[in-house]
């Protein structure tokens, strides 16, 4: 299961999303080490799901790599990381790496590719399939599924948010904004 | 010559319908339905889910283009940044969407709501609007409008103690929105002239700024209208949560300096 949308700002890059659970942490391992060799059949960009809140979240980090990339202002050497330092609010590409990128300890992940003109996206879905193991699930990625995945404690403290003044627990729509606006203006 | 800038702002923000809701010195406000990332509407976490606003800053061609662009830049990311701290104090402010600093864009949240002759909502158009609906003027006074008055004044209070100054205080700068309960709410926007400090003088000419704003906007009922600005001032100051963090002794500072600016005007030197 994927889905594909499009920017009205950038219509020219769709990007390409599918969620997977139920992945092993030696297979997250491997993953791990294959990317870091840059081995061209892992060119996606993965996620874990601790420290993300909410779809407009997830999206903005996304929108604001792609307005980077189309205004050749990228700070990471590919899009696939670009997206992951945007989703960050600190000013650091290996710590955002190390938070939001494949987590061994963290058996939920989101596979995200910016799909170049032409390029089918089944085929991604396929190819990506390919290099899970064992009983992994692919599943649709909603605002509930990730509510619910997010590490609120851990969240909080990367976002530093505990001091922020929010009524009660605070709902997904208020964390949303704030960790919308730490990604938008990490860095400036 | 708005047009000249409308098509450039067009440029920079392709496939996006833009109208124009005002025009200042440094910028336009535009107002759009279509979200720069999210096309569905139920993935958007804001009170307002169809309608966004833009605010593009133009280059000023007068300018040296590259100071231009570094003004550009840092105005918009300061007034940014502003809004996010006013959200993180949970002080009602238009939220954050999307900064592009590069091209001087904000995205940010539609706050308000259209009043019933189809004026936004802010505090002028609402109390012009309850001018003509009523000649014998109790509406201009009523209960509502003080427990809007006393709200703004509080609201004020509340960034003057966290040392934010807002710097451009008028009753076209607060918009009104009606919450759960149908009580109207204020929200601060713009913040192009936005500063922090915690000198007595910056929040007393930020309170004479708006003093002034409703004598000659409002002017009928301005004397009281001015009072309970200041009442919801006072009560936040001494408040629970501020008394311990010296709001009192800061609120003594402040409304002492009121009076002095009061007679000297805005400006602190006569020169310039």
């Amino acid at each position: 299961m994927y889905q594909v949308f499009t920017f009205p700002q950038f219509p020219e890059e769709r990007i390409f999303l599918s969620y997977f659970t139920n992945v092993a942490s030696d297979n997250l391992e491997h993953i791990k080490s294959q990317l870091i060799s840059a081995n061209k059949e892992y060119d996606y960009c993965f996620l874990n799901t601790n420290h993300l809140v909410s779809l407009e979240h997830l999206r903005s980090g996304i929108y604001r790599a792609i307005s980077n990339y189309s205004n050749s202002s990228m700070k990471a050497k590919t899009l696939n990381t670009e997206i992951i330092f945007n989703l960050s609010p600190v000013n650091n590409i290996m710590d955002s790496i190390k938070r939001f990128g494949v987590d061994s300890n963290c058996s939920n992940v989101i596979v995200i590719k910016v799909l170049k003109a032409g390029e089918p996206e089944d085929e991604s879905f396929k190819n990506i399939s390919e290099l899970f193991t064992g009983e992994v699930e692919s599943k649709e990625l909603t605002d509930n599924v990730l509510f619910s995945l997010v590490d609120m404690p851990r969240f909080k403290k990367v976002y530093k948010l505990n001091d922020a003044a929010i009524q009660g627990d605070g709902t997904q729509g208020v964390w949303t904004r704030l960790a919308v606006s730490a990604c938008q203006l990490r860095g400036l | 010559m708005t047009d000249h800038i409308v098509a450039q702002a067009q440029k920079i923000l392709p496939n996006i319908p833009l109208s124009v809701v005002s025009q200042g010195a440094e910028a336009l406000v535009f107002q759009t339905g279509t979200h720069p990332y999210c096309s569905e509407e139920s993935l958007i976490h804001l009170s307002n889910a169809s309608t966004f606003i833009i605010k593009y800053r133009p280059p000023k061609p007068y300018r040296h283009p590259k100071i231009d662009k570094q003004i550009t830049k840092s105005r918009t990311i300061a007034e940014a940044k502003f809004m996010s701290k006013l959200s993180k104090l949970s002080i009602p402010s238009p939220d954050l969407i999307s900064i592009d600093s590069i091209n001087g864009v904000i995205w940010m949240g539609y706050k308000g709501k259209p009043l019933a002759n189809g004026e936004i909502s802010s505090l002028k158009n609402w109390l012009w609007w309850l001018e003509k609906q009523d000649d014998s003027a109790s509406l201009c006074v009523s209960d509502v409008v003080e427990k809007v008055f006393l709200n703004i004044g509080a609201l004020i209070a509340k960034l003057h103690l966290n040392e934010m100054i807002h710097g451009d205080l008028t009753s076209s700068n607060i918009l009104l929105e009606e919450n759960h309960d149908g009580v109207f709410e204020a929200v601060l926007i713009d913040f192009g002239l936005s500063s922090y400090s915690g000198l007595p003088e910056d929040k007393a000419v930020d309170l004479y700024v708006l003093e002034r704003a409703v004598l000659s906007t409002h002017s009928v009922h301005s004397e009281i209208y001015n009072e309970w600005l200041l009442k919801g001032y006072n009560d936040m100051h001494l408040s629970k949560e501020f008394k311990s963090k010296q709001g009192s002794k800061k609120l003594v500072e402040t409304i002492k300096r009121l009076e002095d600016v009061r007679l000297r005007g805005r400006k602190r030197s006569m020169l310039g």
